[in-house]
């Protein structure tokens, strides 16, 4: 498998009133061609931060540093005009709210038919067909008459639908999913989540996939890369990150899930809070709620290293997780 | 075990304009006919998807909501017969935590005075060092400390915010805590912070909880018995040891489970099993089973008529007319599914 995207030793900052919030602080990731990949991490890790970073949509007062390179290409240094071209045609994003990713005054086909002309989309029939076509793709029941729907007419699911069938039409080779069901009911989440399967079965479309919930990953994750505080803390393939999970970060993660019965366990508590990102802790950013931190750890930053085949992790104390 | 809270055929409609003008009455039928007994010291959970009407049915039972129809009792006394003052005095005696704590927190008021304002309005403490020192009982019993009483909601993290919220919902030595949602808006591990917490305050309150979800997993960990809601109906009724048997006859509670994100990727929800469809609309449920629509076991029958809640063995309450058959079926992959509630680290 080829590496469609990587990320090399990515910096972003963003100054605040109250000073420079390191937002991520030297990531490193590749995304294969053809996987899904998931990018896990709690609120305000810098997960959607580095979604941003990549499709450059960062706001004004962020400063990026390191390179984010797409089939060869680092896209932090091409002019705005190329990056257009890629922006929703080489890679597409659907985002966790899809009403306030549609416009509310327009139909389903009209925000469709933009996306067709915007990108000069070739299209076999008319364009109005081949949109309808799109959302029989998704399943959306009754697609004729659903075209002509505005946002506001449709449900949650119907919605993110639409998203999906936009993103479809210009068949992009890496999609980038921020939350997509995180607002969806779980009947709804798993008709979803089967989607997605589908685009990368049929189409062989990367998704990189961001969220906060475990559940998500195990249901169509091929790799999981860990995030805190702005670091990526681990990266393996699915299984590993459940059942051999080495960065104590991700095994409280893990423990913390609600497995078992109240009688029966007691859920772990990682103690501590989420560092502020204004003054983080030197060192592993995870130090501080640690079971296992000495003097190594709050000296300089672990690298991130290859422990076993395919998993990563950044930690000095991987022997100390593993035995106890 | 006796009921602290009980319920009978308890409805609630709410009136929607709709046609030119507002010319055409049209109700939603949020709550429609739910038989319902909390026990003391239980967890109760009640599980459902958005719009089902569980937080509805929640406030009723409060008595936050005018119910359209039916009975309500709370430790016996029917509390659609009180007058605001007896009903205000009753109300000690109930604490409820919402979903989303930042939107629940005054956020002009310190801790201190949030905390205050239950003592006051019940005339518990007259004393205002009394009133301090039960306060900071209070706020230790939920972790946190003396310190935080200065402060101001938003200076604190979400996890924080939400053990205020119980504080305050706990300060009037309530016996039933209404928790809506208490932890849908939180991470992972703050999530297991706050159910542990929830866990050991029960245990030594002696609380009796109605725990609202929509997430299957966080209530088969707390709960003693569950409820599964559909369409403003309650259509099935079961404790956590038959869930964990794979016990379940309504289809609905099935794939409900079916389709909830698997804790382990080797328990991935099976293409095959996923429900089609969405939830009708409440304002005008389909006749029969509301769930007919979507189910795959139904006949005829389920068309025409709707099936009532019966006891299909020993405490265990069901909606349907296929019960046997849903259980048969589905329990296969059910009890797979379910394996994914054990795979925990060592």
């Amino acid at each position: 498998m080829g590496v469609i995207l990587k990320i090399e030793d990515l910096y972003v900052d963003f100054k605040t009133e109250r000073g420079l919030v390191k937002a991520i602080d030297g990531v490193t990731l590749e995304v294969k061609e053809g996987e899904v990949l998931a990018l896990i991490g709690e609120t305000g890790c810098g997960k959607s931060t580095i979604s941003k970073a990549i499709m450059r949509l960062l706001p004004k007062n962020a400063t990026v540093r390191g390179k984010i390179i797409y089939k060869g290409k680092n896209l932090l240094e091409l002019p705005e005009s190329e990056m257009r071209k890629i922006r929703g045609k080489e890679i597409g994003m659907i985002f966790q709210d899809p009403l306030t990713s549609l416009n509310p005054v327009f139909t389903v086909s009209n925000q469709m038919e933009e996306m067709f002309k915007i990108h000069k989309l070739p299209t076999r029939k008319s364009i109005f067909e081949e949109i309808v076509n799109l959302l029989k793709i998704v399943r959306i029941p009754d697609a004729e008459s659903r075209a002509k729907s505005y946002p506001f007419e449709l449900s949650g699911g119907m919605r993110q639908r639409v998203m999906v069938a936009m993103m479809l039409s210009s068949n992009p080779s890496l999609l980038i999913a921020d939350e997509p069901t995180t607002a969806l009911d779980v009947t709804i989440q798993a008709q979803i989540m089967n989607l997605m399967l589908e685009l990368k079965r049929n189409f062989n479309t990367t998704i990189l996939l961001i969220t906060h919930n475990p559940g998500v990953v195990a249901e169509i994750a091929d790799r999981v890369a860990v995030m805190y505080a702005g670091q990526i803390v681990e990266v393996a393939p699915v299984k590993e990150v459940f059942d051999n999970p080495l960065h104590p970060y991700t095994r409280s993660l893990m423990r913390a899930l609600p497995k078992g019965h109240k009688t029966e366990r007691e859920l772990e508590n990682i103690l501590g809070r989420v560092p502020n990102l204004l003054t983080p802790p030197p060192g592993c950013r995870f130090h501080p709620r640690c079971p296992f931190a000495d003097e190594r750890c709050t000296g300089g930053k672990p690298e991130i290293k290859e422990v076993e085949p395919g998993h990563f992790v950044a930690c000095y104390k991987v022997g100390g997780t593993r035995n106890e | 075990m006796s009921s602290l809270i009980e319920t009978k055929n308890l409805k609630k409609y709410f009136p929607v304009k709709s046609g030119l003008f507002g010319s055409r009455n049209l109700f939603v039928h949020a709550v429609d006919g739910v038989d319902l007994e909390i026990k003391k010291g239980e967890t109760f959970g009640l599980a459902g998807e958005s719009g089902c009407g569980k937080s509805t049915l929640g406030r009723l039972l409060l008595r936050l909501l005018e119910p359209t129809q039916g009975e309500i009792y709370f430790d016996g006394i029917d509390l659609l017969s009180m007058d605001k003052k007896q009903l205000r005095t009753l109300r000690r005696r109930m604490g409820i935590v919402f979903q989303d704590p930042k939107s629940s927190l005054n956020p002009r008021m310190t801790i201190y005075d949030i905390l205050k304002r239950p003592l006051d309005i019940h005339k518990l403490v007259k004393d205002e060092n009394e009133k301090r020192e039960r306060i900071i009982d209070m706020l230790e019993a939920v972790g946190l400390t003396e310190e935080h009483l200065i402060r101001y909601p938003h200076e604190l993290s979400g996890g924080q915010q939400q053990r205020v919220s119980i504080a305050r919902a706990i300060i009037t030595h309530p016996d039933f805590v209404l928790l809506d949602e208490p932890t849908s808006a939180l991470d992972i591990s703050v999530q297991a912070q706050i159910l542990n917490l929830l866990v050991r305050l029960q245990l030594e309150l002696g609380l009796t909880y109605l725990f609202i979800s929509h997430d299957i997993s966080v209530l088969q960990y707390i709960s003693d018995r569950i409820g599964i809601m559909y369409l403003g109906k309650i259509v099935e009724i079961f404790n956590i040891k038959d869930f964990r048997r794979g016990e379940i006859y309504h289809p609905y509670t099935a794939y409900l489970l079916l389709s909830t994100p698997a804790l382990h990727p080797e328990k991935r929800t099976s293409e095959q099993v996923v429900l089609h469809g969405e939830v009708p609309s409440p304002i005008n449920p389909p006749s029969g089973c509301r769930f007919h629509l979507r189910c795959p076991f139904a006949g005829n029958e389920c068309k025409k008529s709707e099936p009532e809640l019966v006891e299909v063995k020993k405490n265990h309450y069901v909606a349907c007319y296929h019960p046997e058959q849903t259980k048969e079926e589905l329990r296969p992959l059910v009890k797979e599914k379910l394996k994914m509630y054990e795979s925990v680290l060592p």
